[in-house]
């Protein structure tokens, strides 16, 4: 046993770029691919995250700044520089038992199969990242790594029975028959779901308006590069910079939110052939019952609704950050809300004003707890060495999937009061929801007139 | 050289992996050197569609809504009907 694990804190030690880089090789050549192919996308992980830990110090260093200049400017403290999912969920994959979800998620997925408890093939590798960032967060707030890999578990269960229960509603919504959603962002459903069932009451269904217009308009307040523009330069004004250094850091946060998407979309490169496998097997092995294929969310992203609600909503967001007592957050790259906004699609079936409602209700939530995680994703940006964060500097994810569940299984994991008692109300809340989602679900099948 | 575009939220994972997995499939064909393929966020739609010749769509476009071919990105993502997708686009690519 000493050997093995000396072996493997070796291979940790060499850090993450060579650590995955050897780790999805490896993975590649036990799903049989050639050696040139494994090794190259082996390679690509490692390369991705080495393109991450670049941009992410660019930002420290441009952005990361200015706000300081803005915090001793205002005196308001938000030491936490938000990086969007896009280099969160990079981070997150150099943590040092990630590579164990692949398996993990994979394990699930097929002993759900064997059992029939799901009907879903999850082709969908990209989310592994974010049971890794359950995982690490679990982790690094309990101190055990195993209490992290049994919540991101649970969290793979979980995502498989809510997208069976939920293969309708995405058939109505997107048309595309045979296809599931096991997207994480959906167990959100299980806290808004009460809220949605509130305002169906209040509020009637038939309340709602055209959202193509108003987006066509106002859609290239949604292009990264103009985002990251604008939200540069506001944060240059109240840092006190001149007109120059203004715009100068203006086009430098629009470099780094147009940068993020460029190295991130490696790590796609990368987990596709894994994927390519893995989805292979499995179709092979259930091939003689029928199965809903199960795809990251943006198939859904053709809807105006989404991107409507997000633009509009991101002055809400930095006005709550400034704010909210508390708040340690300088929103940044995670501006565009999707982890609230599009569950509250999906519960609402795109009701714009209860989108709208839940959105604004939903933001203070999202920045405590991207608050609350922040040391630790600044603890992990500096242990695994490829980022340095200065001193009185943290990073942290604004806008983050599941935030509420994240921040509850980790508080429930050092076994805090509160963290029991909101660990039981999710557990009574998630029978609730599960039960009122399948129920519906099955209505919308009946209407839609599909047969077995 | 034909330049398509795969539109996702954000450019990095399900456009990617159709890009990906269109790249590849052009490439066994031996018609690799005839497209350019990049993933990109589906806000920029409207800078893109200028300068590209295919879109591949992971979401329902309605019919006629942009000035260059569009085509589905789905059966890519599930299997299932990638040979007949993939046919349409090559005629495309090899105008």
């Amino acid at each position: 046993m000493g050997y093995v694990e000396v072996f493997f804190q070796g291979l940790i030690d060499m850090g993450a770029p060579v650590f995955l880089t050897i780790i999805l090789t490896a993975l590649g050549l036990i799903f049989r691919m050639k050696f040139s192919r494994a090794f190259s996308a082996g390679l690509t992980l490692g390369v991705a995250l080495v393109g991450i830990n670049i941009v992410v110090d660019f930002m420290i260093t441009n952005v990361g700044e200015a706000s300081r200049s803005f915090v001793e400017i205002t005196g308001i403290q938000l030491g936490a520089l938000d990086m969007g999912w896009p280099p969160a969920l990079g981070l997150a994959w150099t943590w040092e038992f990630a590579f164990l979800m692949f398996p993990i998620q994979i394990l699930v997925n097929i002993l759900m199969l064997s059992f029939r408890w799901t009907s879903c093939v999850n082709v969908d590798m990209w989310n592994v990242g974010n049971k890794v960032c359950t995982a690490f967060l679990v982790a690094y707030v309990s101190g055990h790594a195993w209490l992290g890999l049994l919540f991101a578990t649970l969290q793979s269960i979980l995502e498989l029975k809510n997208a069976d229960y939920t293969r309708y509603r995405l058939q109505k919504l997107t048309g595309i028959p045979g296809v599931s959603m096991p997207h994480p962002m959906f167990l959100s459903g299980i806290w808004f779901y009460p809220f949605v069932k509130i305002m169906d009451k209040i509020l009637p269904s038939t309340v709602n308006f055209d959202a193509q217009k108003l987006r066509d308009k106002i859609g290239i307040f949604g292009e990264t590069h103009v985002m990251g523009f604008l939200i540069g330069c506001l944060i240059g004004i109240f840092g006190g910079y001149d007109i120059r250094s203004v715009l100068t850091l203006g086009v430098q946060a629009g470099a780094a939110l147009m940068l993020f998407p460029l190295v991130a979309k490696l790590f796609t490169t990368a987990l596709t052939p894994i994927s390519e496998s893995a989805t292979a097997y499995m179709k092979k092995r259930f091939s003689n019952r029928a199965f809903t294929i199960g795809l990251d969310w943006p198939i859904m992203a053709g809807r105006s609704e989404h991107w409507l609600i997000m633009i509009l909503t991101i002055p809400i967001i930095l006005v709550y950050s400034l704010i909210l007592p508390g708040n340690l957050v300088l929103p940044f790259g995670g501006l565009m809300n999707i982890c609230m906004v599009v569950p509250l699609f999906y519960l609402t079936m795109g009701n714009l004003p209860k989108m709208a409602i839940g959105t604004i209700i939903g933001i203070p939530m999202q920045l405590y707890v991207a608050s609350y995680f922040a040391p630790h994703f600044t603890a992990l940006a500096n242990a695994t060495g490829g980022v340095e964060v200065p001193q009185g500097q943290m990073l942290a994810w604004f806008g983050m999937d599941i935030s509420e569940l994240r921040y509850i299984v980790a508080e429930f994991s050092l076994f805090t009061p509160i963290g029991i008692a909101l660990f039981i109300v999710t557990v009574g809340l998630s029978i609730y929801y599960f039960k009122g989602i399948k129920k519906e679900d099955l209505q919308i099948k009946k209407e839609m007139g599909i047969e077995d | 050289m034909k330049k398509i575009i795969v539109a996702c939220g954000g450019g990095i994972a399900t456009s990617q992996t159709v890009a990906v997995k269109l790249e590849n499939l052009l490439k066994e064909k031996g018609l690799g050197h005839k497209a350019s393929i990049e993933a990109i966020n589906i806000n920029s739609i409207p800078t893109y569609i200028k300068s590209s010749d295919i879109y591949v769509s992971i979401t329902q476009e309605p019919e006629g809504k942009y000035d260059i071919p569009v085509f589905s990105g789905i059966p890519f993502l599930t299997g299932i009907g990638v040979e007949e997708e993939l046919e349409k686009i090559i005629d495309i690519v090899n105008t």
